[in-house]
């Protein structure tokens, strides 16, 4: 399933896998993110169907919480949220791609364009989120 | 790898790039589309009066809550071995996630119906 996994690397062989490979290298950089970013992101979306479901106790309580959701440190997790977004949906890109055979021999490339294109989304998201994160 | 297994990998792939493009739309509207969302009742409410709205909202309901509970699950297989922990998982993430999705899918209704 994971093509990209340096199978055959004498550190890291399929199925022999630690929580923190000794020697990582730039495809397990990629994996490493992919699977970090994963794990917050579905974790996230059950905290928010959470809040949302605050409704249920009363349109006061839902628009309570989410102004007090706007403060700056949650603010900041949503920048980093939105950054995660971005990098794991860049990266899935990168891996649907090796499933069908495109790009495998310039994986490390095409990691880096996922990791610079991330990057250049947290500018953008930094730009709308600032605001909030400066409690203006 | 098996049948099964073959569907899931599928699976996945679908439900990676239906969120790419729902998700994209998820995210533009609330934060990137100008100023952000008012997220209060009544300005939620304005936005699920529309139809492509709700079928958004529920389609990355479903969607992202398959993609992440099946992603969740290979994680933990990785460090896992064995048919039942496979099954038993599996179970665990349908259980969670329709569990997830009628809650989820029923707080909705209030900012629908206004």
């Amino acid at each position: 399933m994971f093509l990209y996994k340096p199978v055959a690397s004498r550190e890291v062989r399929y199925g022999d896998l630690d929580l923190w490979p000794a020697k990582i290298r730039t495809g397990l950089w990629a994996w490493l993110l992919h699977r970090i970013t994963g794990l917050a992101i579905i974790l996230y979306l059950l905290l928010h169907i959470g809040v949302i479901s605050s409704v249920l106790w009363g349109g006061g309580s839902f628009d309570q919480l989410m102004a007090t959701l706007k403060r700056p440190w949650f603010a900041v997790g949503e920048l980093l949220l939105v950054t995660a977004v971005m990098y794991h949906g860049l990266n899935g890109i990168r891996i649907i791609l090796f499933d069908l055979g495109i790009g495998v021999k310039r994986q490390k490339a095409m990691f880096w364009g996922a990791f610079l294109l991330a990057a250049a989304g947290f500018v953008v998201a930094a730009r709308v989120f600032g605001p909030l994160i400066l409690g203006h | 790898m098996n049948r099964a297994s073959v569907w899931g990998w599928l699976w996945q792939r679908i439900t990676a790039v239906v969120l790419i493009l729902v998700l994209g739309v998820h995210l533009y509207v609330l934060h990137f589309s100008g100023e952000h969302a008012v997220l209060t009742v009544a300005g939620v409410s304005i936005r699920l009066r529309t139809l492509i709205y709700i079928f958004v909202d529920y389609t990355l309901l479903a969607v992202a809550l398959y993609h992440g509970l099946y992603g969740l699950r290979s994680v933990l297989l990785d460090y896992l071995s064995g048919e039942r922990a496979a099954r038993t998982l599996a179970v665990a993430a349908w259980i969670v996630g329709l569990v997830a999705f009628v809650y989820g899918a029923y707080a909705l209704l209030p900012f629908i119906q206004g």
